[in-house]
């Protein structure tokens, strides 16, 4: 597994929302560019 | 956690008005994900990956014990504690959390790889970066 730097591209995946859709990041960050925020546990 | 998420839901208006959309990753199911969401009275949406596989392609790793139980986690949890309570944990208690801003062209254009668990990323810094891109 390797970091992340400024200037490399992000992975475009796709993941279940909060509604249960499916959501692609790549569909997002082409409207407007993205915050992803990777939270710690729930709780 | 919660205090981090106390943080961000304090930031999403300025965020938003910066041209951000806000996506915050959970190891949750969608269910536990929008329970999470409907406590906090979140607009942003939640992302559901309980088996962590966003979190693995951003290279964002299980923490040592030091990262996941050292003195600054707990007095983090302390705050987090007095801001928004502390319940029982869903997902992955050694992984570790993080942040990135990615441009319209899909280019990592910031990151935040925080060195304990409790370590929250500088959204003045986030704010000023999504108010340079167009």
């Amino acid at each position: 597994m390797s970091k992340l730097r400024v200037a490399n591209a992000a992975p475009d995946l796709t993941l279940l929302d909060h509604t249960g859709r499916l959501i692609r990041l790549g569909e997002i960050w082409a409207r407007q560019p993205v915050v992803l925020l990777f939270l710690r546990h729930l709780g | 956690m919660r205090g981090h998420v106390v943080d961000v839901h304090r930031e999403y208006p300025r965020l938003k008005q910066a041209g951000g959309e806000l996506l915050l990753v959970t190891m949750g199911t969608p269910q536990q994900a929008a329970m999470f969401r409907d406590k906090f009275q979140f607009e942003a949406t939640f992302l559901a990956d309980a088996q962590r596989q966003a979190y693995r392609a951003f290279g964002l790793e299980r923490g040592t014990m030091g990262q996941v139980l050292g003195p600054r986690v707990w007095l983090g949890l302390l705050k987090g504690m007095a801001r928004g309570g502390v319940g029982k944990p869903i997902g992955d208690v050694r992984q570790m959390p993080g942040a990135f801003v990615v441009d319209r062209q899909g280019i990592v254009r910031y990151t935040h790889y925080p060195s304990h668990q409790a370590e929250a990323p500088s959204y003045q810094e986030i704010v000023a970066l999504l108010e340079s891109l167009d």
